[in-house]
């Protein structure tokens, strides 16, 4: 082929990319709104996330119904006890300790969401208190805070009928206790009727 | 013609996140407040049992660690409500520019799921 005819073909080429990339761009400008407001659309989509678990009404029926079990034995044992009759309460104690056990089990039954994004919030927020000395203090990934406010009151109606067995609940210590599971009852049901938008 | 109303749209999120936060603010101080006061009046209670001696050795340290635990779950749980919160103002402004693209273009979306 001689010389002009290469050179024609080369400018050929380049005219012909030239005019894809103006079709393409006069493609790309054609685009309507609604295609771009529909992108944005299957974008947003995506953006959803689950920072807390669903809300049970069970769950909340069971720490009704707990709890008032729960403050009937205290109402029993208010003005302090003698471990002489300690017998006559156990079965109680017992029944108590079982109910608030198998809802714990439940509440921690119920799948809790996981986003990195708050686990990192949450792991720079404990690197800060540890630079202060305070420890590792947010532990809401892992457990939700309402079963580990019924662990808790597991352990004083547990430490409660300790102390009623050796004969050292006095009124006062009955009243230190009830304070602990007023307050945890408080978490634990504050934070599962939350739950519910 | 815009083809979205801005000042609409983001007077429209203002409200529904207006009515959300202070719903939920509204619980959340109230129940900071009962805890609060609640730990407090404990810390008195126990200092005054273990100085009467109403209160044995035994049931002080336990007591001293439930004061401990005790702080410790409320933080959980206010984060653990605050968690709730942004979940439920987040799925709120997606929700509401959800249907005003859908109001918008004309164009049938799918259904919003709020997770």
């Amino acid at each position: 082929m001689d010389k002009r005819a290469l050179k024609f073909n080369d400018l050929f080429k380049k005219l012909i990319m030239q005019t894809s990339k103006t079709s393409l761009n006069k493609k790309l400008l054609n685009i309507s709104l609604k295609n771009i407001w529909l992108s944005c659309v299957l974008l947003l989509s995506g953006c959803a996330v689950s920072l807390a678990p669903k809300f049970d009404q069970t769950i909340v029926d069971n720490l009704s119904s707990t709890s008032t079990e729960t403050f009937q034995l205290l109402a029993e044992v208010s003005n302090g006890t003698s471990n002489a009759d300690f017998s006559k309460r156990e079965d109680q104690y017992n029944s108590v300790i079982g109910k608030l056990e198998a809802l714990e089990l439940q509440i921690n039954a119920r799948p809790l969401p996981h986003n990195k994004a708050v686990d990192k919030i949450i792991e720079k927020a404990n690197e800060r208190l540890k630079a202060r000395n305070v420890g590792t203090l947010i532990t809401t990934g892992d457990t939700a805070p309402s079963a580990t406010a019924i662990a808790e009151i597991v352990k004083n109606i547990n430490q409660m009928k300790t102390s009623d067995k050796a004969g050292t609940l006095t009124a006062t210590t009955v009243q230190v206790f009830k304070g602990f599971i007023v307050l945890y009852f408080d978490q634990a049901l504050t934070y599962e009727r939350f739950l519910n938008s | 013609m815009a083809l979205v109303d801005i000042d609409q749209l983001i007077q429209d999120i203002k409200t529904s996140t207006s009515d959300i936060l202070g719903k939920d603010v509204t619980t959340i101080r109230g129940f900071s407040s009962r805890q609060l006061n609640g730990l407090a009046n404990q810390s008195a209670l126990i200092a005054s049992g273990i100085s009467s001696g109403q209160i044995t050795p035994d049931n002080r340290d336990f007591f001293l660690d439930q004061l401990v635990e005790l702080a410790h779950n409320f933080v959980n749980t206010l984060v653990g409500l605050l968690m709730a919160t942004i979940e439920r103002l987040w799925n709120a402004v997606v929700s509401i520019i959800w249907s005003t693209i859908s109001k918008a273009t004309g164009v049938q979306l799918p259904a919003f799921n709020p997770l």
